[in-house]
């Protein structure tokens, strides 16, 4: 094959691989967002949902600009539900993840059915006006760096990172914790927001029943796999991210089931788990006493 | 005093109530009437003996699964992953259900649930072993072998396992041999309640009465305490994660041959997930699980019937759901231990 | 005395009462002046913890006042104390493992240039202030790395750094060699004379009356004197934090027959264990524990005892060597094994390790016999004689408590320790390996523990007892053996354990 012609093939599959990685790469932030604070978040997937849907209904009323608005602002309350829920009513990270999950897996299920007064199959919403794909793909990458950064290069990130490794010491040494991971969950809402408004808004132009369709958990495994880290989780995103965009070229054009290609992250997860004994923050999933 | 001894009812109804109030509210939010709503799920769910029968199929898979989830939460694990084990087992009795021909039904049934109850528990005891002695999170890997399990099933019933005569990814019909006794009125009761509820019996004499079932209960409460008496911890998690994942097989495998009589690609609308709002309801007891299974096969036998009168979407029934994992939660697993 | 200046910190009546009726602290006033070195000693559960906590704002007092430098404050977390001046180094380190000693101090009071976290700022003046109170810390060292005696230090200065004018040091010898603590005081010397008060909490008596120029004395919630050291004594300060009536209990050491002993019970040879992190925490141990005998393990905390005592229960592996029981190699079996033939344990942290706090006390004494059929265990189990067999046990051990169907949270640490002790038991076992079993128990609940461990000394059983309070070592002891860095630096009988010799062995790993 000619260099040309290998580009050729390279390019758009790396563009593909980018388009794919954007929505794991700004959830996985959101992820180690809050789970660096300490709270385990299972509710990406939810988060994700509910930024996809009303990003689509707000994008339709006033624009797709402002339906990014409308889903990150919805996103980081459904981040602040998680903490309220996991600090005033005690709840388990777990618990409250599921709940968030189902939530709002049939909450914008219903509406889509209500607000749409759609009954039959395919239900599903669209929008006209598109966001480029490209504008997240950067703002998530510049996000990557920035994130980087601030984790371990300013008092903030400091906070943040000994908040996930001892709420109670890091109290005793004067900080405000409960402002921190009240930072930390909005973030983490606002990005998971982001992650959903990109592909309801930018990558398909439509909302349609579970949308997301597991997206979310992908990107908690980017999380594990990265060791929560933002570069390290961004390189398993964009792994990740390129084994979708291979999948969707080879579909049909080889012998290679795509049920394989599509299990690659899972399987990649289960492993890292396994061989990497990946550490997550001390104080990750503690209930405060 | 009565009220301490009482909250382990009262709290769960409370929880329950305040779900539907928030449901109704919902729904008089969207444009409908919360009381035409509620009354066509009542009808739906226990106005006739159809209705009735109905509510119980549903229970069935949901009271299987959430006893999964049961026994894991008492061992202190979070066993995300019964949807997962109870479509590989729903799959592996399918296989033994038309794989084998000329057995007798009192042979044909036990294999076929075998086939269903080993391969889900095989599936769960791998997230149990990693756990054990990796310390890989449970919750990461049984999400992910939940993906894993639907793309392996999905590549099966398209490639190998598919029945040739059939337009739907689907496995050839289980023989009828290996069919489980089912009501014809069209309500999809089968024997598989009766099964369902002799492991709810099972589980709870297991908890209550066995040393495998007090090492279960220690590890969920104490593991270190567990340790230092010389429980093996580790194979205790692994054991509880097995026989989670071999009720969530068993849930599968009663699906196939008592209602579908074969494995079709995505049957199972959620059941393993549904099964932790089951469990947290149910408060991780046998008891509590059968009760808060029957309700939400109530709310999911009501709710399609009400869909189709009061034009109120079903998916109402996983909001109520929702809230009531949020209220009863909060009274169960405080934070993880490690 | 500068009777003009007002003091450091006054606290009116503190009063603090913990859900279940606890009263930690009655009416508690407390009065520090400016360079004073101030100590507050009381018997465990006297109340000292939770004042402290009080005037650092993490314990919320339900009534009482404070004032600082002669100003009402009101405190409501521990960065509203840091604000007044008030610095708390707690007997546990707060230090977060995973960050640098550096990081740990800057926390929460980061210098900021340009946004950004400054750690050249932070390292000068946390060196600065180090080399002030004659400290020396590896600050880029990861907090994990550092030992017990440094996190203390870097704690100091991490306390300094915020401005402490009061520093409150919560039993800060407690973990330390004697060599180390007085290291330590050397420091307290100097903070004091820079001008700061430091008020420290211990119930060693010997502190007291070397390090502090006043002492406030609390027994059971309340205050019962005030004093200035030097018109004070031991004698007094005993009878005030004990009470007069109690003053006379102590852990009495019945007379035994010192006839040759006989049998060995328990014996460790050549063992080599690895601790956290895969470094080796126990070097080639050898001992021998005889029938009949108790044989206690001295050594400054983290010296190797957690691990040498769990590899011979069997929780943690072994490198090499081997422990046996009554002659028979038991090294490699698990803990059940040892468990049933005839290994007891009783462990450090009751709450964590010992018990299952919402399992019911019938359930607690059950387990780890739970397979064991003549305690009512089995595939299946009997309850009726499980109930029976811990109705048994808890009248036996003198445990006040609801029943064998209370839950283990509702009895008080006493009694959960004699739970403990009483499973250990219950299997008449040939040897007990008990890690600090009194620790926290006051003077009632401890003779208990070990009268019950005594009854069975006197049928044979070998004990071999790890604690860090000298004192009580001495006490119950035949002969004491101490660890120094993994090693162990001696074995002495008795009768030549004096204080100053086993300190050295200590702290030396040399006689």
């Amino acid at each position: 094959m000619s260099g040309p012609e290998l580009a050729g093939l390279l390019l758009p599959l790396g563009v593909a691989a980018l388009r794919q990685a954007t929505p794991l790469v700004l959830a996985g932030l959101g992820g180690i967002c809050s789970e660096r604070v300490g709270i385990v978040n299972i509710a990406l997937e939810g988060m994700m949902l509910a930024g996809a849907f009303t990003g689509l209904v707000a994008g339709r009323l006033a624009g797709p600009l402002v339906g990014v608005l409308a889903a990150v602002t919805v996103g980081m309350l459904v981040g602040l539900t998680h903490l309220w829920a996991t600090r005033k009513l005690r709840l388990n990270h777990i618990v409250s993840g599921v709940a968030i999950n189902l939530l709002a897996l049939h909450s914008t299920t219903f509406l889509l059915r209500r607000l749409f007064n759609q009954a039959d199959p395919p239900v599903e919403a669209r929008i006209e006006s598109m966001l480029p794909t490209s504008l997240f793909t950067g703002v998530a990458l510049a996000l990557v760096l920035v994130f980087h950064l601030v984790l371990y290069y300013t008092p903030l990130g400091l906070r943040i990172r000994a908040v996930g490794e001892s709420e109670a010491s890091t109290r005793m040494a004067g900080v405000d914790t409960a402002r921190v991971k009240m930072l930390g969950l909005a973030a983490s809402g606002v990005l998971a927001g982001l992650a959903g408004a990109y592909l309801s808004l930018a990558q398909v132009g439509r909302f349609s029943d579970d949308m997301v369709s597991g997206r979310g958990f992908i990107a908690l495994a980017a999380v594990v796999c990265g060791r929560w880290t933002p570069l390290g989780m961004a390189a398993a995103s964009l792994a990740f991210g390129a084994l979708d965009a291979l999948q969707f070229h080879l579909q049909g054009s080889v012998a290679l089931p795509g049920e394989l290609l599509r299990s690659i992250p899972y399987i990649a997860t289960v492993v890292a788990a396994m061989a990497l004994r990946p550490r997550p923050p001390a104080d990750l999933g503690r209930q405060e006493e | 005093m009565i009220l301490r001894r009482l909250a382990p009812v009262v709290q769960p109804l409370l929880s329950v109530l305040g779900a539907f109030v928030v449901a109704g509210i919902v729904v008089w939010a969207c444009g409908g009437s919360p009381f035409e709503a509620l009354s066509a799920l009542l009808q739906g769910s226990c106005g006739s003996s159809t209705g009735l029968l109905r509510t119980l199929s549903k229970a069935t898979p949901l009271l299987l699964s959430g006893l999964a989830v049961a026994v894991a939460l008492r061992a202190g694990l979070f066993n995300i992953g019964a949807e997962g084990q109870l479509i590989l087992g729903a799959l592996a009795a399918a296989w033994a259900g038309h794989a084998f021909t000329g057995l007798p039904a009192w042979i044909h049934i036990p294999i076929c649930l075998a086939a269903g109850v080993l391969v889900g528990g095989l599936w769960a005891a791998i997230p149990g072993a990693l756990r054990a002695w990796r310390g890989s999170h449970e919750v990461i890997v049984t999400i992910m072998l939940n993906y894993l399990a639907i793309q392996f099933a999905h590549f099966l019933v398209n490639g190998v396992m598919k029945d040739p005569g059939s337009m739907a990814p689907a496995t050839a019909m289980v023989e009828p041999s290996a069919r489980l006794w089912a009501a014809a009125d069209g309500s999809n009761f089968s024997a598989g309640f009766g099964l369902a509820l002799l492991a709810a019996v099972g589980v709870a004499v297991l908890l209550r009465r066995t040393a495998l079932g007090f090492e279960i209960r220690a590890v969920g409460l104490g593991a270190d305490a567990a340790r230092v008496a010389g429980v093996n911890v580790g194979r205790t998690m692994v054991s509880a994660m097995a026989l989670s994942g071999a009720l969530a097989g068993l849930a599968g495998a009663i699906e196939v041959l008592g209602v579908h009589r074969r494995y079709l690609d995505a049957f199972s609308p959620g059941y393993g997930f549904d099964s932790i709002a089951v469990a947290l309801l149910g408060g991780g007891s046998p008891v509590g699980v059968t009760l808060s299974s029957l309700l939400f096969g109530g709310l999911s036998a009501g709710a399609t019937y009400m869909e189709a009168w009061t034009h109120v979407p079903r998916q109402i029934a996983g909001i109520v759901q929702g809230v009531v994992i949020f209220s009863a939660g909060a009274r169960y697993l405080k934070g993880r231990r490690r | 005395m500068r009777a003009d200046n007002p003091p450091a910190v006054h606290m009116r009546n503190i009063t603090k009462r913990y859900p279940g009726g606890v009263v930690a602290n009655n009416a508690i006033s407390l009065t520090v002046l400016p360079g004073t070195a101030h100590a507050v000693v009381g018997e465990n559960g006297a109340g000292k913890s939770t004042l402290m906590g009080v005037l650092y704002g993490s314990v919320r007092p339900d009534a009482g006042s404070i004032e600082i430098d002669g100003a009402p404050v009101t405190l409501r977390r521990p960065a509203d104390a840091i604000r007044h001046g008030i610095g708390l180094v707690t007997q546990h380190t707060t230090m977060i493992p995973a960050l640098t000693a550096l990081d740990n101090v800057l926390l929460g009071f980061e210098p900021v240039r340009f946004g950004t976290l400054d750690r050249r700022t932070g390292r000068r003046r946390v060196e600065e202030l180090s080399a002030q109170a004659g400290i020396e810390v590896d600050w880029l060292a990861s907090a994990d790395t550092l030992s017990v005696a440094a996190l203390q230090k870097a704690e100091i200065v991490k306390a300094l750094y915020r401005g402490a004018r009061v520093l409150i040091l919560d039993e800060p010898t407690a973990t330390l060699a004697p060599a180390e603590a007085d290291r330590l005081f050397a420091v307290v010397q100097g903070i004091v004379a820079s001008g700061a008060s430091v008020l420290f909490i211990t119930h060693k008596l010997r502190e007291v009356l070397e390090h502090s120029g006043h002492v406030t004395i609390l027994r059971g919630g309340a205050k019962t004197g005030d004093r200035v050291t030097s018109e004070t004594n031991a004698d007094e300060l005993v009878s005030l934090m004990l009470g007069a009536d109690r003053s006379a209990v102590r852990l009495e050491q019945p007379q035994r027959d010192r006839s040759e002993p006989s049998d060995v019970s328990l014996q460790v040879r050549a063992l080599t264990v690895r601790g956290r992190g895969g470094r080796p925490a126990v070097h080639s141990a050898d001992l021998t524990v005889r029938t009949g005998e108790v044989l206690g393990v001295a050594g400054v905390d983290g010296s190797g005892q957690r691990e040498l005592a769990e590899a011979i229960v069997g929780l943690r592996p072994t490198v090499s060597g081997s422990v046996l029981l009554c002659g028979e190699d038991v090294t490699g079996s698990s803990v059940a094994f040892r468990a049933a033939a005839g290994i007891a344990y009783v462990p450090e942290d009751r709450h964590r390790e010992g018990l299952i706090l919402d399992f019911d006390l019938a359930e607690n004494l059950l387990l780890g016999r739970h397979r064991d059929a003549s305690a009512g265990g089995g595939r299946f189990l009997q309850r009726r004689r499980v109930l029976a067999d811990a109705e048994r046990l808890l009248t036996e051990s003198g445990v006040a408590s609801a029943g064998p169907l209370s839950p283990a949270s509702s009895l008080s640490g006493g009694n959960q320790q004699k739970v403990v002790v009483a499973r250990a038991l219950a299997r008449n076992p040939r040897a007990l390996v008990a890690m600090q079993p009194t620790r926290g128990l006051d003077v009632g609940a401890s003779a208990a523990v070990y009268d019950a461990i005594r009854a069975h000394t006197a049928a044979g059983m070998g004990v071999l007892l790890f604690s860090l309070d000298l004192d009580e070592l001495r006490e119950v002891s035949d002969r004491i053996a101490v660890m120094y860095n993994g090693r162990i630096a001696g074995v002495l009988d008795r009768d030549e354990a004096g204080v100053e010799r086993l300190g050295k062995l200590m702290t030396e790993g040399r006689p």
